[in-house]
């Protein structure tokens, strides 16, 4: 049976290549194609917020009774991430690479040290308090369109 | 996993790895300024007492420094443990900086009655460092290599300042010598610089690899055995020098820790050649250098024992302490420290104000530069201190003096930049 840890990890590393792909091209200088990747990367991190804000966080928060615990600190940072997504949108829009690059580079820091701290422990403590809930979630988290 | 992981918002206030961090390039200054001064002879015999001085400014001022700051900083993301008593860490900064200095001044004997000063000093830079520190790692349920490999580092460090101390009261003649100086020597070095520095590199490594560049992970299984092998040497070897063991046994003893060393540099390299990320910068350079240099310098530290040439030590000691810590600590300064300002001074303003961003805190040209002048100490200091040339060594020490300082007004650069307030 597939853990909470690991769906959401894959889906990190989902996020993670599209940003990838999105900088490689940005770098050689293929605009267009590059907008469309960082485009795919925001969408992705988009629904991998709702996943958590809407399924994954309330159940958690539900089962435990912790509503200002870790899911609040999660919560704050996707407000801080939210605001450097919409930093990049905007630079896309304009045809402004350079910030584009330069934000990109500091969501990367914020996601990855988010990531880190879900992967190693907010999520290993949902596999653990809502073991019996874990395929129905993972199932509501998959229909997130 | 229990409830050791339930705050996520443990870091510490700002000043905390700052101020380590700040300090670490000035200590660099002073190591470069010794090496000026006194040229080549600071490479004539690891028992001269400038070289240890030189040493313990680079090894306590500038790798220490860091690696303190990285320890309070990492430790809650990496490990998930509240660090207790952070308000102490101020003075655990204090007390090193007189320490370290007392220490090398009395080292180039500038007063017998600094020594004692430099033992209370780092004794109690480390005692509540160590306690803060274990206190933190041993909560934590997960046993997650990172968290291993930092309880590796915590104690062999605890070990090697014992060693250190109890050295310099012999030397001093504050107590008598309960061990031969060179055993205590080797062990001291031995646990100080595999141990506590490597330790905490491999274990930090197995995780930012893969965050700031993204790549693949570390594998976990090879981060276990690698932690394993490292562990089971970092004791054998110490069984061995206190039973003042022969070439052969100490080599032995070594091979686990050094293959397991070698194996952790080839996943690293391969980790960064095939990242996601194509993007080059300095930082991934600084790692390159520290990871060629770290298999060099256990190849100079093996031929050391079956042929004892000093120059031997020599090199291993530049290779592994400037070529491989200073090298890589440097470069995860320039991760870190843009990051931490973004985050404590700017996060909370996305979306209100315009914000600076990472590469505006930190500009590539600015670290690009350093890293070259870094690339040139090692390359001039290396064989000068190989081939005994005195100019080139004090060539060496000036394109240190110039990495060190341009790295100390890079970080005070960072660290200038502040919120627009329009009152």
């Amino acid at each position: 049976m597939q853990t909470i840890n690991e769906y959401m990890a894959a889906d990190h590393a989902r996020c993670d290549q599209l940003y990838a792909d999105g900088e490689a091209e940005l770098l050689s200088g293929s605009f267009e194609n590059g907008r469309e990747k960082m485009l795919a990367f925001e969408a992705g991190m988009r629904r991998h917020f709702e996943m958590e804000e809407a399924i994954l966080f309330p159940a958690f928060e539900e089962a435990t009774g912790m509503t200002q615990g870790p899911t609040m600190v999660m919560r704050a940072e996707h407000v801080q991430m939210n605001g450097v997504l919409a930093q990049i949108k905007e630079s896309l829009e304009i045809d402004d690479p350079d910030t584009t690059l330069g934000a990109g580079e500091t969501l990367l820091m914020l996601i990855q040290q988010h990531n880190m701290k879900e992967e190693g422990m907010l999520y290993p403590m949902v596999d653990q308090q809502l073991t019996a809930q874990v395929p129905d979630l993972i199932q509501k988290m998959d229909a997130i369109e | 996993m229990r409830s050791s992981g339930l705050s996520l918002d443990q870091a510490p206030p700002e000043d905390i790895p700052f101020r380590f961090f700040l300090t670490a390039p000035v200590f660099g200054l002073l190591a470069g300024s010794l090496i000026l001064y006194r040229g080549v002879i600071v490479f004539s015999s690891s028992w001269h007492f400038e070289t240890i001085a030189l040493t313990h400014l680079i090894t306590l001022g500038w790798i220490m420094m860091i690696m303190m700051g990285a320890f309070y900083q990492l430790v809650p993301v990496l490990a998930g443990g509240q660090v207790p008593w952070i308000a102490l860490s101020r003075a655990v900064h204090f007390f090193m900086i007189i320490g370290i200095l007392a220490l090398a001044g009395g080292l180039i004997q500038i007063s017998q009655l600094l020594f004692p000063v430099a033992i209370s000093a780092l004794l109690l830079a480390f005692t509540v460092f160590l306690t803060q520190l274990l206190t933190a790692l041993f909560r934590v349920k997960a046993n997650r290599p990172v968290v291993v490999a930092m309880r590796i580092s915590l104690i062999s460090l605890a070990l090697a300042v014992s060693l250190g101390v109890l050295e310099i009261g012999a030397i001093t003649g504050l107590w008598p010598p309960l061990i031969e100086r060179s055993i205590v020597k080797n062990l001291h070095v031995t646990l100080a610089l595999s141990g506590g520095i490597g330790g905490l590199i491999v274990g930090v490594g197995f995780h930012v690899i893969p965050m700031f560049y993204l790549s693949s992970p570390f594998p976990e299984k090879r981060a276990v055995w690698i932690l394993r092998a490292g562990m089971f040497s970092l004791a054998a070897v110490s069984v061995m020098l206190l039973n003042s063991a022969g070439s052969a046994l100490l080599f032995t003893a070594m091979l686990p820790g050094v293959t397991a060393s070698i194996i952790f540099t080839l996943t690293v390299w391969q980790m960064l050649l095939k990242r996601k990320r194509k993007v080059v910068d300095a930082t991934l350079r600084f790692w390159q250098i520290g990871l060629l240099a770290f298999p060099l310098s256990l190849l100079c530290l093996a031929a050391h024992l079956f042929w004892p040439d000093e120059r031997l030590t020599f090199a291993f000691g530049l290779l592994f302490l400037m070529g491989f810590a200073a090298t890589i600590t440097n470069g995860m300064l320039y991760k870190i420290v843009p990051f931490l300002i973004w985050f404590h001074r700017f996060s909370t303003l996305v979306g209100k104000v315009k914000v600076p961003l990472l590469k505006d805190i930190l500009p590539a040209k600015r670290t690009s530069g350093q890293l070259l002048q870094a690339a040139l100490a090692m390359l001039t200091l290396l064989p000068g201190a190989l081939l005994q040339i005195d100019w080139l060594v004090r060539a060496g020490a000036i394109f240190w003096l110039i990495s060190s300082g341009w790295l100390f007004l890079n970080l005070i650069f960072a660290f200038r930049q502040k919120p627009v307030t329009n009152d």
